[in-house]
């Protein structure tokens, strides 16, 4: 299936789909039907019980999600599931599934002998309404991931959400028991998976916000004119332009090659365009951008939420930083003038 | 026009490796912004030799028929070493395309060789005194006299004229209508009588820009490049391609490269996020700069992206130099050798990065249009 066709059918779903807000930390409606058209196992190999196709399928997907501000677990479940598949489990009937542990401040303890885990992660994507919960590990040996039934005694859930309303609940383990996850990547690939799935959301969400700026300052009329035909105006819209294609182009460059340095490179570059994207689209919305009953905040509360979850770009920049002075100034000439792969 | 991975990193390799001897056999110094400033007629020679001047352009004339993206390859190097490129480098971009899509194929025979063959240094004649950023208000005139042009008027910020042998000018050929229309673009000869070149000193006190006086300069007419009155469309079409290119972001490249050097050994603790923080700009900036030339190679007129990426760009530039200058404990010094002395001239050459081919000003209102009419 073409990238278009299937970003034709994700709207399509979106905008029929009524109210696309999380409540009370379940998803909205219209995960249902994602999970009846078989999206979260999109870019899964068939073999392992995915429904085969390319990995910028799904991110097509989750750009849309992005661009519509659709409060769904596709990108925590699509991860999920491939952990899980890694592992050699079954991912026909999988549910909801929630992953944690992945960022580089998660500390969880895993205890061999008696087959449980400790810990508190907090900001965990739909804990609450997960049916299991995908734990990564750091510094258990070959273990890098547990699985954990919602349902297992020693789990207490405390329901917070994000800047956009979206689930982010605290989970505690009380020695609670785990399966272990055999197979599984290390937890730095599960954080790079979530990463890139997270730059898809975000540059759909930085298309919307431009979208509708764009629309605002050419139907908005003062001074008797577009307000597009202010040259301030149309000097931040043409910033909020570039930062839009830049983001994307970065986007583009770490789906095609995902490689450490590229996601990044790319997780930064979105969350610096995020902050210029949200701030330009409100100044040119006014007042009217600043309420609950325009659209606007649907996109821009997320940029504001997503820039910073899973790791800060802080964390990402340090890590691309690191690379950078261990190869030396001509690995990071070779870096930035290596061919591009994919698209 | 597809090449392979491999062919380009072969080319990749023997530029990075000429550029090497060069660089230690000290024939040259890198130094920040040297496709502007760094003028050596013997480099620009010895890559006309390699075919590594006007490599996109038809084989008849002088050319290789490369595709752009080899073009690419070639100036990213040239830009890595800081090497001196400045005999070829406007010629090489701007000033042989401009022929090649407009020139009769008399004005091609005639220049474009010469050009591939590193034997002529041409400079860009648009700049007035009264036309900065509104180049349609040029009022260089120029005049029919039997076949003849006659050229009267005066250029300003053109970069190498004095060492240049013709200079490519944009002046009004029908004083009658709008200022967009009745401009043309023509070749004058450097030598011709009537042409005067006065240097302007620039901020690190160094002779690369000037004036350029024209007191009735008689030009050939069949150096008037394509169509007469057509000017204003040629001339914008010829910056919208000339702007996306690497030298938008790797101006300061040299001085990242010593900084980098300098710092690797003992880093100290908010290096390594800031410096990501660059890198992570920087590679997204190269794959827009990549992705304009695969869009030439396509036969698009990438015109918005080209502006966006040299806007960017050009801030991306000056971000390198006060990231590094917030990084090394040094202070910047006059221009020289050494990493003190490379960021000093970066930082003396930085307002001119936004200003030239297409002030900031400018692309951001051009890209501010095409955003509205999408």
């Amino acid at each position: 299936m073409s990238d278009d066709m299937l970003k034709g059918i994700a709207n399509n779903v979106f905008t029929g789909a009524g109210d696309l807000d999380s409540s009370d930390g379940r998803p909205a409606d219209v995960w249902n039907t994602a999970v009846e058209l078989g999206w979260p196992w999109v870019g899964i190999d068939e073999s392992a019980g995915g429904a085969g196709g390319e990995q910028d399928h799904i991110l097509s997907l989750l750009r849309a999600v992005g661009a519509h501000g659709a409060a769904i677990p596709l990108l925590e479940t699509w991860v999920g599931l491939q952990v899980l598949a890694a592992a050699g489990h079954d991912i026909a009937a999988a549910g909801v599934v929630a992953v944690a542990g992945a960022r580089p401040t998660d500390t969880v303890v895993y205890n061999p002998a008696a087959g449980t885990v400790r810990g508190r992660l907090p900001g965990v994507p739909w804990a609450d309404a997960a049916d299991q919960l995908v734990v990564s590990v750091h510094g258990a040996g070959d273990i890098h991931a547990l699985l954990v039934d919602r349902g297992a005694d020693g789990i207490a859930i405390t329901r917070e959400d994000n800047l956009a309303g979206e689930p982010r609940d605290t989970v505690e383990f009380d020695d609670v028991p785990v399966t272990v996850l055999d197979g599984a990547p290390p937890a730095e690939a599960v954080l790079d998976l979530i990463a890139l799935g997270v730059v898809a959301q975000t540059v759909g969400a930085i298309e919307t916000a431009s979208r509708l700026t764009r629309e605002h300052v050419t139907t908005r009329q003062q001074f008797g004119t577009p307000l597009v035909r202010l040259p301030v105006v149309s000097s931040m819209l043409a910033q909020l332009a570039s930062e839009r294609e830049l983001a994307a182009t970065a986007f583009a460059a770490a789906a095609g090659d995902p490689n450490p340095e590229l996601v990044a490179a790319a997780r930064v570059t979105a969350a610096r365009s995020s902050t210029v994207v949200a701030r330009h689209a409100h100044q040119l919305h006014g007042a009217i951008g600043t309420t609950r009953e325009h659209d606007l905040h649907r996109t821009t509360r997320r940029l504001w939420a997503w820039r910073d979850e899973w790791a800060p770009p802080q964390w990402w920049a340090r890590r691309l930083g690191t690379t950078v002075l261990d190869r030396g100034v001509d690995g990071l000439w070779d870096l930035l003038t290596a061919p591009p792969k994919g698209n | 026009m597809t090449t392979t991975v491999e062919a380009l990193n072969e080319l990749r390799t023997d530029v990075a490796a000429l550029v090497q001897q060069w660089r230690q056999s000290g024939r040259y110094t890198p130094r920040p912004d040297a496709w502007l400033r760094g003028y050596d007629r013997d480099f620009t020679r010895a890559l006309a030799e390699r075919g590594w001047i006007g490599m996109t352009w038809p084989r008849d004339l002088g050319g290789q028929e490369r595709s752009n993206l080899e073009r690419l390859v070639v100036t990213e190097e040239l830009l890595r070493g800081g090497a001196p490129v400045a005999a070829h480098w406007i010629a090489d971009r701007q000033i042989g395309p401009a022929i090649l899509r407009h020139g009769t194929r008399e004005l091609q025979d005639e220049f474009l060789p010469r050009i591939a063959a590193g034997e002529l240094t041409f400079c860009l004649g648009m700049s007035e005194t009264e036309a900065g950023s509104d180049l349609a208000a040029v009022r260089t005139t120029a005049f029919r006299d039997g076949d003849d042009w006659i050229v009267r008027g005066a250029k300003v910020w053109t970069s190498q004229a004095h060492r240049s042998e013709y200079a490519y000018v944009l002046a009004r050929t029908d004083t009658s209508g709008d200022k967009h229309a009745g401009l043309s673009e023509l070749i004058i000869d450097l030598s011709a009588d009537g042409v005067e070149i006065r240097p302007i000193e620039d901020l690190q006190g160094e002779h690369h820009f000037n004036e350029m006086i024209f007191d009735d300069v008689r030009v050939p007419g069949r150096w008037l490049i394509g169509e007469i009155g057509n000017g204003w469309t040629q001339v914008t079409e010829q910056l919208a391609f000339e702007r996306g290119g690497p030298e938008r972001i790797f101006s300061t490249w040299p001085v990242l490269e010593a900084a980098i050097d300098a710092l690797s050994a003992d880093p100290p603790d908010e290096t390594h996020a800031r410096l990501g923080a660059l890198i992570a700009r920087g590679l997204g900036l190269r794959r827009m700069v990549y992705d304009v030339a695969t869009a030439l190679d396509r036969g698009e007129a990438p015109i918005t992206a080209a502006a966006m990426t040299k806007q960017l760009g050009n801030a991306f530039e000056v971000e390198v130099i006060e990231t590094i200058r917030e990084l090394v404990p040094t202070e910047p010094r006059p221009p020289g050798p050494g990493l003190a002395n490379q960021l000093g001239d970066a930082l003396l050459a930085s307002p001119g990065f936004s200003i030239r081919g297409g002030s900031s000003e400018v692309l951001l209102s051009i890209i501010g249009r095409a955003e509205a009419r999408t």
